[in-house]
């Protein structure tokens, strides 16, 4: 949904591959060439604004289609299941239908659309494109197969700058977007929010703050009421690339830690919870490292904001 | 003098004198009289009087006789008797007063105590009662004090009978009845002057009575005001009067819908003939809709959307006289049906939260936010977990996802229309497979029914299972009153009269009710209607015992599933029997007596048991069927309650320990709750050693 706006052609060639495939698949389907559930359930998957309504926006535009969003709202389930009928009933017999905020987790909602609506569909033969938050986590249940999600790839620089072109920002990196916007991965959303920021005159650090509490709200967690504070020991682990504040403390100079005492950064958590902490948040993968984006995000931000403690951290 | 010559008794004569100067004491001491009038004077035996004896007194007491013959002895005399006649009367007339006031007072309290004696048996005069004493009085005089003490009075009773405003109930009929005869005016088109002067001694009636009663609030006596003085050429906004006719009926009851329903049809009428002028000036279209879009939206939003149940009944009401209007409600029933009342714990069927010890150390693995809702495990009995139900929507408070496990084989039929009968050792899961089940078929559930859970235990005896079967019937309607009161409230007469004494039988009085009902979470604004509609229909004894039972559920069956026609998926609306026999032993006699009863024929039953098999002689009213868990069955269960309470990493941290704790629970999914809680115990312990003594 965030990424909604950047409908621009020159930040689209991180999806090509992806494209490729599923043109693959749509044409395979047209020919009625799939027959079988797993086949005609497909994935995509990125985290919070890393471009999936965008996509199933773009083919649906491409291929025809419905659209249909499955996030919660106030209404009821037999309220947006009878006006999703609707939908389906003015829509050709052979349709693709793509879904939107499909959530990991079950409720009234999915599970009334599961047994009436996506069973129905994918026993017509309709393709059925999905759009996932992580790979293997869905919400449906153990009579609908594990699709085979499909990762939207992050932008890279170069779309990066082209998404930027579209804000009204013409200009080359500076300093700091080189930081955040030079490494092989970055979130479409990322780079709206930091060009509407930018636009706005808002300080580069805040719209950074901003960020990653939306990351922080989206997934569920209560954004504790000192987030900056909060978020200082994550920056510091970002910049050690690790997860474990022993293992960095051990490896800090005196002088780094005197940067981190002096700013009163202090580790509160660690071990297991935090770990499990972590990885709800979607900050720590599953091989125990950084999430790329969101490492640079917090690299970044500690640069904008504490840029002693960033530099005497990063420092060898 | 000469008064006192003419007054004074010849035998009785007394001259008092007063020398200047302090006579000596003496003996003897006589005055003489003056000739010329001795003629006049004369001693008690004849003899002319001469010389008067003298006494002789002190000075003082002089001084007294002094004063006294000032005056008693003067024309000071006449001036003080006129005096003491004014003062006597004034005296008269104060005592008379007090007489008339103590009359008053003792009238008064005996008003007062017939007033306290009316208003204990008929709560719903209360503020009928007061304002008549208080107009009566009025009348005859009533002191400050007195209508402070009256005022007091009534507050004290209003408080007392708080529960719907019970206590206006009959000032609210007698404002129905002075509406009704407007409404009749109106109809009758009398002259228009006469009309408008009875409306404004209405509104000037009102305005009294809302000054001594606060029997509206202020809300809802600004919208009554404004529907008494509705005038279309005034072109009141059509939102704003349906709001104040929803206000309005929810005030004053159902008895006010003849007189609501009648404005609004004037003013719809009259919306319309406007749009269809203009869209005729506009554009010339024969073919144009009765009603413009734009009515039926305001209609809608106020009523159908954000009306609840009392929108909903004048809504019903409205389409009786605008069968275009029906179409469309059919319509919004269909596509839109407004969310339920959430049930306050613990009035449903869960409590407040997940009931389970764990150690702190344990929920700090689940994060801060509501970790006790966070355990992949947690309560080992269905009926302390409140997170089983999927979470419906924004309006579903808990912060759980719906643990349940739903891809049982058996759960399907346990869901369906089948009557059956199923055997199932202790910790397989019946209790969540008997709770999944009346939630999910009740009224307001996904696959609407009225359920009845019934919990047999001990020797089979038919009165405790009446006794059972009411108690859960009164359960099932009072969650289903809150969740929706509409289908009672739309109920007719005698429906609503046979669910209210049943209510009345079971719990006694209606007040009881009423009350539980509000505790339960039937919303501020609907409580005073449905408080009314029941009492309204109180005390008429339909329901008398369990004679009446079977009757009285097919009425249910039949009001509820009218109700619930728009959410049907079956086409049916059921009643379903959920009884869970304890003991394997009593299992054969409690059938029988269910049988016997009566109780199979009312509904589908569902009934569990630990018993090995189903009585040969029921087996054509009930199916056999065996609840098990296979490995595969318990590790789909384990693997959903993670993912639910979004700890897949957690999982992952346990993958390894997953298929031994599979095996230990020796297909019991109760089992299996307990060794996982024992295992993230253990996880817990181990992690709290591990950072003990490596604090960064």
């Amino acid at each position: 949904m965030m990424t909604g706006r950047l409908l621009s052609t020159e930040a689209e060639d991180h999806i090509q591959p992806l494209e490729t495939d599923l043109v693959q698949i749509v044409q395979n389907w047209q020919q009625d060439a799939l027959t079988d559930m797993s086949s005609l359930l497909q994935a995509v998957y990125a985290p919070w604004g890393g471009g999936k309504t965008w996509l199933l926006q773009r083919w649906q535009k491409r291929w025809g289609g419905v659209l249909l969003d499955l996030k919660e709202d106030n209404r009821t389930a037999v309220a947006r299941i009878r006006e999703m009928q609707t939908k389906l009933a003015n829509a050709p017999e052979k349709r693709i239908l793509y879904l939107d905020n499909v959530p990991n987790v079950e409720d009234e909602l999915t599970n009334e659309f599961e047994e009436e609506i996506l069973r129905a569909e994918l026993a017509s033969g309709n393709l059925v494109m999905q759009a996932l938050r992580q790979r293997d986590q869905v919400c449906w249940g153990g009579a609908i197969p594990k699709p085979h999600a499909r990762f939207i790839p992050p932008l890279s620089p170069e779309g990066a700058q082209a998404v930027r072109r579209k804000f009204g920002l013409v200009s080359s990196f500076d300093t700091t977007e080189t930081m955040l916007f030079s490494e092989k991965e970055t979130l479409p959303g990322l780079v709206q929010a930091w060009c509407e920021g930018r636009n706005r005159r808002q300080r580069d650090a805040d719209t950074l703050r901003n960020y990653l509490q939306g990351w922080w709200q989206q997934s569920g967690q209560n954004v504790p009421q000192n987030f900056s504070t909060q978020l200082l020991p994550l920056a510091a682990l970002a910049c050690r690339n690790t997860f474990d504040p022993r293992t960095m403390l051990a490896t800090l100079s005196d002088l780094q830690k005197n940067a981190l005492s002096q700013n009163s950064i202090s580790f509160s958590e660690n071990g297991l919870p935090f770990r499990l902490k972590m990885k709800g948040l979607g900050w720590m993968q599953t091989d125990g490292g950084w999430y790329l984006p969101i490492q640079t995000v917090l690299k970044t931000w500690l640069a904008l904001s504490k840029p002693n403690v960033y530099s005497s951290l990063t420092s060898h | 003098m000469s008064n006192l010559r003419e007054e004074a008794k010849p035998h009785q004569t007394f001259i008092y004198l007063a020398p200047q100067e302090n006579l000596p004491s003496r003996a003897g001491l006589t005055v003489l009289v003056n000739q010329i009038r001795v003629d006049k004077i004369r001693k008690s035996d004849g003899t002319n009087l001469t010389a008067i004896p003298v006494n002789l007194w002190s000075a003082s007491a002089s001084g007294w006789f002094r004063l006294a013959n000032l005056l008693l002895g003067s024309q000071n005399l006449t001036l003080l008797a006129s005096i003491l006649t004014v003062v006597g009367g004034i005296y008269k007339l104060f005592n008379d007063e007090q007489e008339r006031r103590k009359q008053q007072q003792k009238e008064f309290d005996t008003a007062l105590a017939e007033f306290e004696q009316r208003a204990t048996q008929q709560p719903e005069q209360i503020a009928n009662e007061y304002l008549d004493l208080l107009a009566k009085n009025k009348k005859s005089g009533i002191s400050s004090p007195q209508q402070e003490q009256l005022k007091r009075k009534f507050k004290d009773f209003a408080r007392q009978f708080p529960q719907g405003h019970i206590w206006a109930r009959g000032l609210r009929l007698r404002l129905t009845e002075d509406l009704k005869f407007l409404q009749q005016d109106s109809e009758k088109q009398s002259a228009g002057t006469e009309q408008s002067s009875r409306r404004s001694e209405l509104i000037a009636w009102l305005e009294d009575a809302q000054k001594e009663t606060q029997i509206l609030s202020e809300a809802q006596f600004q919208s009554l005001t404004r529907l008494l003085i509705y005038n279309h050429a005034q072109s009141q906004d059509l939102s704003t009067l349906l709001q104040d006719a929803l206000q309005v009926f929810r005030a004053l009851g159902v008895e006010s819908q003849p007189f609501i329903i009648k404005r609004m049809n004037q003013a719809i009428e009259e919306n319309a003939k406007d749009a269809r002028r203009q869209i005729q000036n506009d554009r010339l279209t024969p073919t144009a809709p009765l009603f413009p879009k734009e009515i039926f939206e305001s209609i809608k939003k106020a009523w159908f959307d954000d009306g609840k149940a009392a929108g909903h009944y004048l809504l019903e009401s409205l389409t009786k006289t605008q069968p275009e209007l029906r179409k469309a409600l059919f319509e919004w029933e269909a596509n839109d049906p407004a969310p339920p009342n959430f049930i306050l714990p613990p009035f449903g069927l869960w409590g407040n939260d997940p009931v389970y010890e764990t150690p702190s150390e344990v929920l700090k693995l689940f994060g801060e936010t509501n970790p006790r809702w966070k355990h992949p495990f947690g309560p080992r009995k269905a009926e302390d977990d409140p997170r089983l139900p999927l979470k419906a929507g924004k309006s579903d408070l808990r912060p759980a996802h719906g643990l349940f496990w739903d891809e049982h084989p058996l759960w399907t039929t346990v869901l369906s229309l089948e009557p059956c009968f199923v055997t199932a050792p202790p910790g397989s899961g019946v209790s969540a497979m008997l709770r999944m089940g009346r939630h999910i078929r009740r009224f307001w559930g996904r696959k609407p029914a009225l359920s009845l859970g019934l919990s047999l235990s001990g020797k089979a005896e038919m009165s405790t299972l009446w006794h059972s079967a009411e108690r859960a019937l009164s359960e099932a309607l009072r969650r289903d009153l809150v969740e929706d009161p509409y289908w009672l409230l739309s109920a007719n007469a005698f429906t609503q009269e046979w669910v209210i004494s049943f209510f009345e039988h079971v719990y006694g009085s209606i007040w009881r009710l009423s009350s539980r009902l509000q505790e339960a979470g039937l919303p501020e604004e609907e409580t005073d209607l449905i408080v009314n509609a029941l009492h309204a229909a109180a005390g008429r004894k339909a329901y008398q015992g369990a004679a009446q039972f079977p009757e009285l559920l097919s009425m249910l069956r039949q009001r509820l599933g009218e109700a619930a026609r728009y959410r049907l998926r079956d086409d049916r609306f059921e009643v379903f029997i959920w009884a869970e026999v304890k003991d394997a032993d009593f299992t054969s006699a409690w059938l029988d007596l269910l049988a016997e009863s009566g109780l199979l024929q009312l509904g589908v039953a569902k009934i569990f048991s630990p018993a090995k098999a189903l009585p040969t002689h029921l087996s054509g009213a009930l199916t056999d069927y065996e609840l098990a868990w296979t490995g595969e069955q318990l590790t789909a269960m384990l693997h959903h309650r993670f993912k639910q309470t979004g700890q897949n990493a957690l999982l992952d941290e346990m993958s390894r320990d997953i298929p031994q704790l599979v095996q230990e629970a020796r297909r019991s999914p109760a089992r299996l709750i307990e060794l996982g809680n024992r295992k993230i115990q253990k996880l817990a312990r181990l992690e709290k050693s591990k950072q003990g003594g490596q604090q960064p």
